[in-house]
Parts: structure tokens; sequence; C-alpha cells
């Protein structure tokens, strides 16, 4: 293969613009898979987050209703599934908490302490004091943390809640933090005194279940809206808009990584006619000692390919340090669902680009190569 | 002695819209083992003929029989295995490849023909002494005088064994002293393997060493002297310009 040994060495004998073509190379594979990286990590964050912030299924009022009435029973109607860990019957609904002179909006949830734990973790998610007092204690709260700070509310502090002509005071017994934007706003209440707050007698808003098998919600979900007359939703479909929208996203991301590779693609094909140009003498000599036109492309394909490799492998580096760096980066939970933003580096998507990174070598190199194929020996070999 | 090339009628016109007439109905024969020179003015067609010799450039019109094979026609591959098999080059400026030294230089024909590397690089190796580099096979070119070089290039244009080995200028660029020595190791492995050289030159000194002169004007043949025994050229066919 002397097609080889003589693309090998016209890389060697120009580093700079080589490495100037590795980097641009590099830099795209980098940043598609950072970008992929940071997607998939958005996604498994939101479903991690919806399956763990969330009830795997959510049974709501029927039809011409607000609330539900006979919650005990649906309650019990749930636990009859295997995969059902836990239902609890909940109050969900806006009060304004006001402690001195500290006035903030809040939401509050009336759950029974112990269906509400397995509910939602709620004791994991404790800063200090423990949720199970609210079982014994009727005027009690656990408070989310970024509320407390706003009302400037310490442990064991009472503090008042208002919801339109009714009022109550409470007492800060727990500060809770869930690591998500509710932390603001979210006040745990026992269910009686939350259904005294309302004012609407013995109801909730909603029925949360948590399953074994988070797969088996839309099932479960559909089952209920079968045998009851209620509205029962799984976190599939309350999710389904934005997981819709990571997927049409995702369309935007390949069209725009395609753009990406393809600016690098001209990068690469400037560098080989550079090359070429430089070359033109070189390889009117190599068509005399009778290189045929298949020869000639090859040596120019192969230079362009053997820069794949490298390209790629500095690229992945290049991608799995920015992944770290991004790790660090603190982002505000309000607008993301998280603290921190994630990149999910998986070694599909490495081998992914990098098989990508080639192929645009490849192709950008065909054309170049072709040109100096159909070069005139004669003509070659008097330039100067 | 059998005719290696047989030309017939051969025309080159370039250009279009204005014409330029580069050869003009040549017509010439050359036998195996000679070595022939043609020596004429700049733009007389000295060198388009020697690259339809050499296969880098077809004819307008006429023909060019090789070895008894009509190659007027033949597909870039087959020309381009033709020059690898049968031609070698030496051009006025040495044209090696400068990313590699004087061995793989004369390897690379070997090489594009398909040889093994160990072969090609032990043919190469007994080339380069051939031409008085034994000492200098791993310099590259620009380790190496232009007079060294250019013996490197006869090594390579040498090395597949060709039957013609076609020299444009090979000693233009060079010293007399170089250009001497040059010309005697053509001559030498001339006389050795029976090969055939076609020389363009400007220089008559050289030109007058070889077997046959042609002059060449306007892309015609207007002279050709041939030698008869020790030093005589006669005059054969020379019209007047």
């Amino acid at each position: 293969m002397f097609e080889l040994a003589i693309a090998e060495r016209h890389i060697l004998g120009n580093p700079k613009m080589v490495l100037f073509t590795v980097l641009s190379v590099a830099l795209a594979v980098g940043v598609i898979v950072v970008l992929i990286g940071l997607t998939e990590g958005y996604r498994v964050n939101l479903i991690e987050n919806t399956v763990e912030n969330s009830p795997h299924v959510t049974v709501e009022p029927k039809e011409d209703e607000d609330y539900i009435y006979l919650y005990r029973t649906l309650s019990s109607i749930a636990l009859a599934w295997p995969e059902v860990v836990a239902s609890s019957p909940r109050l969900i609904e806006r009060a304004a908490a006001k402690y001195k002179d500290n006035v903030e909006g809040v939401v509050f949830i009336g759950a029974d302490p112990v269906q509400e734990d397995l509910l939602m973790g709620v004791r994991e998610d404790m800063v200090w004091g423990d949720y199970y007092e609210l079982r014994f204690k009727r005027f009690a709260a656990v408070v989310g943390d970024d509320l407390a700070e706003d009302l400037e509310l310490k442990r064991g502090d009472d503090f008042r809640l208002t919801r339109q002509d009714k009022s109550i005071q409470v007492k800060a017994v727990g500060i809770i933090d869930t690591g998500t934007g509710l932390d603001s706003t979210l006040i745990y209440l026992p269910l009686d005194t939350a259904q005294d707050l309302l004012g609407e007698g013995d109801v909730v808003t909603e029925v949360g279940i948590r399953l074994s098998d988070i797969d088996a919600a839309p099932a479960i979900a559909s089952d209920l809206n079968n045998i009851t007359l209620y509205r029962a939703e799984s976190w599939q479909e309350k999710s389904r808009d934005i997981l819709e929208q990571i997927d049409t996203q995702q369309i935007y991301s390949r069209i725009f990584y395609l753009l990406i590779f393809i600016i690098s693609g001209f990068g690469i094909a400037n560098t080989m006619i550079m090359i070429i140009s430089r070359r033109t003498k070189e390889i009117g000599i190599l068509m005399a000692m009778g290189a045929d036109q298949i020869s000639i492309m090859k040596i120019f394909v192969l230079e362009s390919v053997i820069l794949g490799p490298p390209s790629a492998l500095l690229g992945g580096g290049l991608a799995y340090l920015a992944a770290k760096l991004i790790g660090t980066v603190e982002v505000p939970a309000e607008v993301y669902i998280t603290t921190r933003m994630t990149v999910v580096l998986d070694p599909g998507t490495f081998v992914y680009v990098a098989v990508f990174a080639l192929l645009v070598n490849f192709l950008a190199g065909i054309y170049p190569a072709y040109k100096a194929a159909k070069l005139d020996p004669v003509e070659a070999i008097a330039t100067e | 002695m059998t005719n290696i090339i047989e030309i017939k009628k051969l025309r080159k016109v370039y250009g279009d819209g204005v014409e330029l007439v580069a050869l003009d109905d040549v017509d010439l024969t050359i036998e195996e083992g000679e070595v022939l020179s043609i020596v004429g003015p700049s733009g007389s067609g000295k060198s388009t003929l020697l690259n339809m010799i050499g296969l880098l450039d077809t004819p307008t019109s006429g023909e060019i029989v090789l070895k008894g094979q009509n190659i007027t026609r033949a597909s870039p591959e087959e020309r381009a295995r033709l020059r690898n098999k049968e031609l070698g080059f030496i051009f006025q400026f040495h044209h090696l490849l400068p990313e590699f030294n004087a061995v793989e230089n004369v390897m690379m024909p070997l090489l594009i023909a398909g040889m093994d590397r160990k072969e090609a690089r032990e043919r190469a190796i007994g080339l380069l002494e051939e031409v008085g580099l034994g000492e200098r096979l791993n310099n590259k070119p620009n380790q190496l005088s232009g007079g060294q070089n250019q013996r490197v290039a006869v090594a390579r244009a040498l090395a597949g064994h060709p039957s013609i080995v076609i020299g444009d200028e090979p000693t233009g660029n060079l010293d007399t002293k170089s250009s001497d020595m040059i010309y005697e190791l053509l001559r030498k492995l001339n006389r050795q393997m029976n090969q055939t050289f076609i020389l363009v030159t400007h220089d008559m000194d050289m030109a007058e060493k070889t077997d046959r002169i042609l002059r060449l004007v306007d892309g015609r043949i207007v002279c050709e002297m041939r030698r008869e025994g020790d030093g005589f050229v006669s005059q054969e066919i020379c019209r007047a310009d």
C-alpha cells in the first residue's frame, strides 16, 4: 500500500494544518456528545423527578364535582391492585401564610402522614423535625425550606394560614427540602386541619397512588377509570406534553448536529484542497510513475480518513471533561427541575458520534481526492 | 534492431478558439536500445512530443505504436500501467518526493507496480549503489546536492526496468561536471541493459554524444542526424527552416 505511506507522510508533513482540521472535527464531536448528553440527562432527570416527586397515578374528582367525598372507599379499591404500594387521599389547596409581617402564598397538602410518606417519601426529605408529629398534633405544619426562609420562620414558631374567611394558627414542627421548585410554597398539614381550613367537610381533592412498577401506571389508571367515575391519570399522561416536547426538540437537535458536522466537513475539505494544491506537481510525478487515478484518489481519501480517529478520540475526551465541568455548575431549581445539570454520557453516544465523524472525514475527502485524480499529468508536472 | 516506438502522422493542436499547432504530422521511428536526443527552440514541440511518447498526453490525431501495440486510444488505467511498466521519467528538476529518503523514492515506482516491499528495497539499494549513492541511502532530497538528487531521480526512472527512459532536460539544471556524470551514467546503463533513451535537451554537447539528433521547429522535424562510426554525424534530411 504505497498510497497509505504517501498519505501518512503528507499528514506528518503538514502538522499545523492537520492539527486545526483535527481540532475542528474534535470540537464538533465534543459539542455534539455534550448536547446529546445534556438532553438525555434532562430527560432522565425529568422522568426520575416525575416518578419520585409525584404520584404514579392520580385520581381526581368526578366530572361535575369539585371534591372526592368517598375517598376512603376509593383508596381501599386502589389498594386491591398488587402493584399499589400506597394510596394517599390528599387535600391540596391554596392559602396565604402570615408570620409577623411576612405574607406568602402557599399550597398546602393535607394528608394522613403514614400514607403520604409511603406515597411521596416525605420523611426522607425532612431537613429537621419529624413529619409523623402531624399524626398526633392537630395544629402542626411541615414547611418547605425556601418558604420558611421567605417567611423568616424558625422551628417551633406559630404562624397563621388564611383561606378566604377561614384562618387557623399552626406551629412549624418540621422543615422539608424536596429539591424542587415546590419548596417555596409547600406546607404539609394533617388532613383534618386542612379540611377545617377548606370548610367543605370530609373531602379531599385527589387520591395519590404509588406503584411498585411504574410501567403499570397507564393500565391501572385506565382500569380505575372504567371501574369508578373518578378521573384517574398516570404519570406518563401527566408529563406527556413535556416528554413529547423533548422528542420534538430532539428532531431539531439532530438537524443541528448534522449542520455542525457539515460545517466541520467543509473545514476538512478545505484543508484537503490546500494540501492537494500544494502537491499538484507531486501528483503529476506519481502519475508519471504509473500511479493510476484510483491510487491518487485513495491517497487523499486515506489522508482525510486517517484524521478521523484522532478527532473522534480528542472530541470524546473534550466531551468527557465538559460533562464533568457542567456537572459542577449549580442551576436554579425553579428553572430546571434539578439543582445540577446532568450530562448522561452513554458509550453508545460516543460510538454513534465517532462513526459519524469518520463518515464526515470520508465524505469530505472524496471531492478533493476526485479532483486530484482527475488532474492532467502534464499540467500537474508543469505547475510551479 | 526492432522498432520500439512508431509514430505516424502525430498531430497535437492546443486551444479552443485560437489554435496552436504543437505537433504537425510528425513521423518517427525509434529503435530498441537507441539513445535519441531531441533539440530545438522553446515552443518547438519537443516537450509535447516527449509527453506523447511518455503517455502523459494524448494526440489530436495520428498514431503511437509502442512495442507493436497501438496505444493512441488506450484508457487512463492502461496508460498508467504502461507508464509504470515500460517507461521511466527523468525531469529537469529531480521531482523527488520531499518526505521520502533516497531509497524510498527509488522504491516508489516498484511499490506502485505492486512489488513486495523487501524486494523493492533491495532493488532500490542496488540501483543507488549503481549511481554512486550507496552511502546516502537514507538521506532526504533536502540533504542531497542537485547532482545527487538527479542521480536518485535516474535510479528511480530505471527502477522498474523500463524499456524506454524519457529525459526532459535531465541535466538542464546541473553544472557541467554533474551533467557529464549523469550522461555517462545513462550511457553506461544503456549499454548494460539495452534500454532506449529519449532525451530532450538544449545542451548540444550532450546531444552530439547520442546516436541520433532530431531537430524540431514549429512542431515539425526539420533535421535528423544519425551517428555513423566514431563521433561522426551524418546529415540525412535537413529541410531549410
